[in-house]
């Protein structure tokens, strides 16, 4: 996260790190531990959403109807639909294969 | 004095916390707390002002706006496509912040529970602290 200077004319402003430090001293672990639950529901949110993208530009470039993409991976297309929103978690099995048709691949690397 | 930002390269826009935004947050209850902090940053950083287009944003004026955190925990996260497990608390939420899009990033003024102090009259009472903290932020340059 950025860090900048402390003031702006008499306005005091903090950084993230300080922010979130001076918030969080009152947590119970149990909200610490709500707070990481979130952090993971919204990493996935993201991911769901990276793979969205990437499916349906990819589909898009290869003039590819969800149609024919659900029957090339053996989904139903209101499968694809739903992934191609973010809103289904298909399974890695599911995902290795809808990639694998659109030419693509899964990578991870270190954050 | 122009805001240095550390890492100058960098077009990330980052959220900017003024102490009174932190007085107020820390009066909110610790779980309201944790969501408000996630939205902050996972959503009003991340989509900025194209929240406009939808119901989370709404423009107050003279460069005030305020993002809109309502109903319930879990309908609130489902709207931005976030699911929790089945045990989470459903607490009811409805929370404004009030905020500023400024070329050093998201400057946070402020933030109103509605469902603890309610009342129009409170809530504009917070809406002119937060534009009279935006006037001093903006007549510092």
């Amino acid at each position: 996260m950025i860090s900048y200077m402390k003031t702006q004319n008499s306005i005091e402003l903090l950084t993230q790190e300080e922010h979130d430090k001076l918030l969080m001293a009152d947590w119970k672990p149990e909200d610490r531990e709500f707070n990481r639950n979130l952090i993971l529901a919204f990493e996935e949110r993201n991911l769901r959403n990276s793979l969205a993208e990437a499916v349906m530009q990819r589909r898009s470039s290869l003039k590819m109807s969800q149609r024919s993409l659900a029957k090339l991976v053996g989904i139903s297309t209101r499968d694809i639909c739903h992934i191609e929103k973010g809103k289904s978690n298909p399974t890695l099995s599911t995902q290795v294969k809808l990639l694998s048709s659109l030419g693509l691949t899964l990578q991870i690397r270190a954050k | 004095m122009p805001i240095f930002y550390a890492n100058q390269m960098s077009t990330q826009k980052s959220l900017l916390y003024t102490r009174e935004f932190l007085r107020q947050e820390k009066d909110l209850t610790v779980e309201v707390q944790i969501v408000v902090r996630a939205l902050l940053i996972e959503v009003l950083l991340t989509e900025g002002m194209n929240l406009a287009s939808g119901s989370l944003l709404k423009a107050l004026g003279n460069g005030l706006w305020e993002f809109r955190i309502g109903r319930n925990i879990k309908s609130v996260l489902k709207g931005v496509g976030v699911f929790l497990t089945p045990n989470t608390k459903n607490m009811k939420i409805l929370i404004r912040v009030f905020c500023s899009f400024e070329e050093e990033g998201i400057l946070l003024l402020g933030c109103y529970d509605k469902l603890r102090h309610g009342g129009d009259r409170a809530q504009n009472n917070a809406i002119n602290k937060a534009r009279s903290l935006l006037l001093t932020f903006r007549g510092g340059k």
